[in-house]
């Protein structure tokens, strides 16, 4: 009798073809996990193999590569936290781009690149926690709220910059910390090895600390998690303030290739994260399968992607429209992507 | 099926009429009457006029922004409030309108630009609502892709068809015939667009199978499946209207400003985020009347704050980012206020209470 129920429930299969069925469905959520880095790779290859062919010097395009991944990777990875709890920000960019200005002001009224990099990371995290207050104390629809919030920001820094572009100071010759900026600010190195420590204390605190499962506890089921002990309040808070942290180093990182900052600055990188984050691997809902190495892959991707369209368009004396070409390519990899990584999860409902 | 939808609605959003009575109609007029006077007040102590000596290019902006507003704030409003946000808006509108626009280049007619607009608009919105359909994926991340496509392929079609040594936004500037600048600046063409697409809206959101379906669908996503609603029916059906609607904004819009700029990378997305400030005064009025008719006055509030706020630029000399922080800030505090109703309220009242007992007892 337990057998024919059984059975039944399994939509009349027999034990062998359930079985099958098992193992089948097994695979595919285990080799959905590793489809990011198999893009990765590919597109890596696939980039190298255009180098070969198109001859460009690689030294140069890989400092392309890294200043393009540094700061979608900066903010995507801190942005995983608040994803990661269910929560929502589109504001980051703007974010991003305010700290940059105000942390340019700072070094110019104090020549210290600490207090620069200090400023940056505060006032980022102060943006982030006003955001937290506005969502967590106040109650307002997150996406609304951080659209509103993105204009705000947005708008300051261009009322600050007055359309023209900022320089802080420290790259011009002359000034005290030219040679700093020279011999170590201004190598791809430095950023990159910022960017890694960064990502690896992301990634400590997601994996190997209790902080992780709390928040993918959080983001999984709200309801579950409250009575469970864990206050939404906190976790809310650190979330926004890991995001701010990383949206203050990306900010300086910003000011360092040109020594500058303009209002178009970074214009791109709020949404560019999304991106990253779902070419990475992770639902923007978050919950318990958030990755916070997520964002690092898809910003990776992401970058190895543009230069090799940039160099098989070159290649092919395409001069026109290259960077939309390179958009039309990235989006519909994109959705294939975002379509293979939500083969899993496909409910009888459409998803809202 | 649909007595059983009725008794279900009834619970979970009330049908409201249009407007229900003298002392409705009373209540939905304070919001537009009350910023129709504060811009008038704010305006005189700024040293000009709301509608400065019935100054035709101002009054002309006005009901422009009531039009747009309205086909933009219903467009949008159609997947937003069933959960389906859409970032592709911006890019659907600019699309659309580019295309209306190259047919229109020596065609002088304002109708076959609104047709060809309006049917692309529908046709791009019907692919992002089958992509969404098809791969199951929420639409945000699904429009994310969509918004890169279409603004991918606005730019090289500009790119494409510009004559030689013309920049994008010359090219579509010369479509823009005498006929089209002025449909934009027709106070009747306006205001019958409208009202058109607002009696539309609430025909077929009210009064309708489908608009049953989508309301049911909006309360309860499973128990409308369960009890037999056709959800990707409707679903494409939201996607159609919602890509109508924005392909006729984007005429309306562009004519208006004279020029399209095509623009990649996410560029087109602040465009949809103009109608949050109108729809949040709308739902606020939802109390009331019904969501169109509250977008639809919504919309007028919203056009008069623009349109006092414009003239206060010009007399003052404001620079260009104070509007976009203003407007800003406007829909921030009206989203506190409206989210915490209750409490602002029940302080107020404690705070009344207080001072009442106090002078008593004094």
């Amino acid at each position: 009798m337990q057998t024919q129920t059984a059975t039944e429930n399994m939509g009349g299969l027999l034990p062998d073809a359930m079985e099958n069925r098992r193992r089948r469905a097994v695979f595919v959520s285990k080799f959905i996990n590793f489809i990011p880095l198999i893009g990765l790779v590919l597109v890596v290859g696939l980039y190298f193999l255009s180098v070969a062919v198109t001859g460009y010097r690689l030294s140069i395009q890989m400092e392309m590569i890294i200043n393009k991944i540094i700061l979608v990777a900066f903010v995507a990875t801190g942005a995983t936290f608040i994803f990661t709890i269910g929560s929502f920000d589109l504001s980051l960019g703007a974010n991003m781009l305010l700290s940059a200005v105000v942390g340019s002001l700072a070094y110019r009224a104090t020549k210290s690149l600490w207090l620069m990099v200090l400023v940056c990371v505060l006032v980022a995290i102060g943006i982030s926690l006003i955001n937290y207050l506005l969502a967590a104390v106040f109650h307002l629809p997150v996406f609304i709220m951080t659209v509103a919030m993105m204009t705000v920001l947005s708008t300051i820094s261009s009322f600050i910059l007055g359309g023209e572009t900022l320089y802080p100071g420290f790259a011009q010759r002359g000034s005290e910390d030219y040679e700093i900026y020279h011999n170590m600010l201004d190598t791809i190195w430095f950023r990159f090895g910022l960017l890694a420590l960064y990502v690896l204390v992301c990634c400590f605190l997601f994996y190997f600390t209790k902080l992780g499962r709390q928040q993918k506890f959080l983001g999984g089921n709200p309801v579950c998690a409250k009575l469970s002990g864990i206050g939404i309040v906190k976790m809310t808070f650190i979330s926004f303030t890991i995001a701010g942290v990383g949206i203050g180093l990306a900010a300086f990182c910003s000011t360092l290739p040109s020594g500058s900052i303009e209002s178009a600055t970074g214009s791109d990188v709020g949404m560019n994260m999304l991106i990253a984050i779902v070419f990475g691997g992770m639902a923007l809902s978050g919950g318990p399968k958030a990755k916070a190495f997520a964002a690092f892959l898809g910003g990776c991707t992401m970058a190895f992607l543009d230069l090799f369209m940039s160099n098989i368009l070159s290649y092919a004396e395409v001069e026109s429209g290259k960077d939309a070409i390179t958009m039309l390519v990235k989006a519909i990899l994109f959705l294939i992507v975002a379509a293979l990584l939500g083969i899993a999860s496909r409910s009888k409902q459409l998803p809202r | 099926m649909n007595k059983k939808l009725d008794s279900y609605l009834s619970r979970h959003e009330k049908l409201r009429p249009v407007v229900s009575g003298g002392l409705t109609a009373a209540r939905v007029s304070v919001m537009p009457l009350l910023c129709l006077a504060l811009m008038a007040i704010l305006c005189a102590a700024a040293g000009t006029q709301l509608f400065r000596g019935g100054d035709a290019g101002n009054v002309g902006a006005f009901f422009k922004n009531i039009c747009y507003y309205a086909l933009l704030s219903f467009a949008v409003s159609i997947n937003l409030h069933t959960g389906r946000m859409s970032f592709d808006c911006g890019a659907i509108m600019v699309l659309s309108t580019t295309v209306g626009f190259m047919v229109g280049v020596g065609n002088d007619n304002v109708f076959l630009t609104l047709l060809v607009a309006a049917a692309v608009g529908c046709l791009l919105s019907a692919i992002s609502g089958a992509l969404y359909i098809l791969l199951r994926l929420p639409s945000m991340i699904v429009s994310l892709g969509t918004t890169l496509i279409f603004e991918a392929i606005a730019y090289l079609l500009v790119r494409a068809f510009a004559y030689n040594g013309d920049i994008e936004t010359i090219y579509l500037r010369r479509a823009l015939t005498p006929k089209l600048l002025g449909f934009s600046a027709s106070v009747s063409a306006m205001l019958i667009m409208a009202l058109t697409a607002t009696f539309f809206m609430i025909v077929v959101f009210h009064y309708t199978k489908f608009g049953y379906d989508y309301r049911a669908l909006q309360g309860g996503q499973k128990i409308a499946v369960n009890t037999g609603v056709r959800e990707v029916g409707n679903a494409i059906g939201c996607y159609l209207i919602s890509g109508v609607l924005l392909g006729l904004a984007g005429v309306v819009n562009f004519t208006f400003a004279t020029a399209v700029q095509p623009s990649i990378n996410f560029g087109t997305v602040p465009l949809m985020f103009e109608c949050f400030c109108p729809l949040f005064f709308g739902g606020f009025l939802t109390r009331y009347i019904n969501k169109q008719a509250g977008i639809l006055i919504g919309v007028v509030s919203y056009s008069f704050i623009q349109s006092g706020l414009g003239q206060i630029r010009n007399a003052l000399n404001w620079n260009n980012f104070v509007i976009p922080l203003i407007n800003a800030t406007i829909l921030v505090l009206f989203m506190i206020y409206q989210t915490n109703e209750a409490t602002i309220r029940a302080r107020v009242r404690g705070w009344f209470r207080r001072r009442r007992e106090g002078e008593a007892s004094a």
